[in-house]
């Protein structure tokens, strides 16, 4: 990770197309309505264009750090969580609309696969301290140093959170043995 | 994939991880990358609003208006060093621009963005009791003002714009 040229405006769309699908699954994670999702993730683009932070492509190019763009999505998830009043707003009208406030995650889920439905509901009931290690490490495709720089943990706590988390997934999607 | 675990993981644990991994997150939507892109696009070239941005663009017509008409002109738009000027959104088409960025061939003020911030304020009186089914809400109006500044760091100058809003909030009561 570095902070040199940023890369040209142009090459960020195509960046984005590679990316977008993992940063807005963290970007849901860290919020609680596909809106604020959304907003999470603009603003925190914003602010990964505006650090300059970039890395080095494997052809040589520049291209946004992904390690960063994680980070900024989530310190501008906590920003927009601390404008409660525009919240309770959002969710008293939610409620309003006797709207579900579970968002889907995962295509396959959308595509009405029962084990891959499983398997989002597990992920969504465990706590927010281990999913968002889950959804860092399998779909962000970060190495624990890099988890940890981003949600400012040691780098032992975020491999124990995910080992954790596996385990109580593994708990959760093993029917119990009858005796 | 070498494992980042001192002790390798056992095959229950790595089945669970390949299930996950065969998963994929649903893509944002084709209007939301489309915007991200003009957004970077936007914020690459000049960080103020359009409208300064294209009062700053353009060479000011020295030559029709002459010059002891021009330096008045120029005067009176002055942006003075460390000066503070407060500018709402309608002013802003109007010109703020020094005598030296007037000049023709002269590079325009590059703003720099400062950190919104934003002022909510109950408006006195306002709680109201909504008796709605299944449950009872009060109601509540918000003032809210987003206060905008860019900074010029040459001089220090400031360009402010303030919009006031107003929010309708709905929250959950209790008759107790």
């Amino acid at each position: 990770m570095s902070a040199n040229t940023p890369p040209p405006a142009s090459s960020w769309k195509q960046w984005f197309t590679t990316h977008g699908q993992r940063l807005l699954l963290f970007a849901r994670q860290q919020t609680r309505t596909e809106q604020d999702a959304e907003d999470v993730l603009q603003e925190a683009m914003v602010r990964l264009w505006k650090s300059g932070m970039i890395d080095t492509a494997e052809d040589g190019a520049n291209e946004p750090c992904l390690a960063g763009a994680f980070t900024q999505i989530r310190r501008s998830a906590i920003d927009q969580a601390r404008k409660n009043i525009r919240r309770a707003n959002r969710e008293t009208r939610a409620m309003e609309m006797d709207e579900p406030g579970h968002i889907v995650w995962f295509q396959d889920s959308l595509e009405q696969d029962e084990r891959s439905q499983q398997i989002e509901k597990a992920i969504q009931t465990l706590p927010d301290y281990y999913k968002e290690v889950i959804i860092l490490k399998i779909w962000g495709d970060l190495t624990f140093e890099q988890i940890a720089e981003t949600l400012d943990i040691p780098m032992n706590t975020a491999a124990s959170r995910y080992r954790y988390a596996l385990e109580r997934l593994r708990r959760t999607l093993t029917p119990a043995k009858l005796s | 994939m070498k494992s980042e675990f001192p002790e390798p993981m056992d095959a229950g644990l790595l089945q669970i991880e390949r299930e996950l991994r065969s998963l994929s997150p649903i893509a944002p939507e084709r209007a939301l990358s489309e915007m991200l892109a003009r957004q970077v696009a936007s914020e690459s070239e000049v960080p103020v609003p359009a409208r300064v941005n294209r009062v700053v663009a353009g060479p000011f017509p020295w030559r029709r208006v002459g010059v002891p008409t021009a330096a008045a002109a120029a005067a009176a738009a002055f942006v003075l060093p460390s000066a503070e000027r407060s500018v709402d959104k309608g002013s802003v088409a109007g010109g703020i621009r020094s005598a030296e960025e007037a000049r023709p061939g002269h590079a325009p003020i590059s703003w720099v963005p400062m950190p919104p911030r934003s002022e909510y304020r109950l408006v006195d009186g306002s709680g109201v009791l909504l008796i709605n089914e299944p449950a009872p809400m009060m109601e509540y109006q918000l003032e809210q003002t987003e206060h905008h500044e860019w900074r010029n760091p040459r001089d220090n100058s400031l360009i402010r714009m303030s919009i006031p809003r107003q929010q309708r909030v709905l929250l959950p009561a209790s008759y107790r």
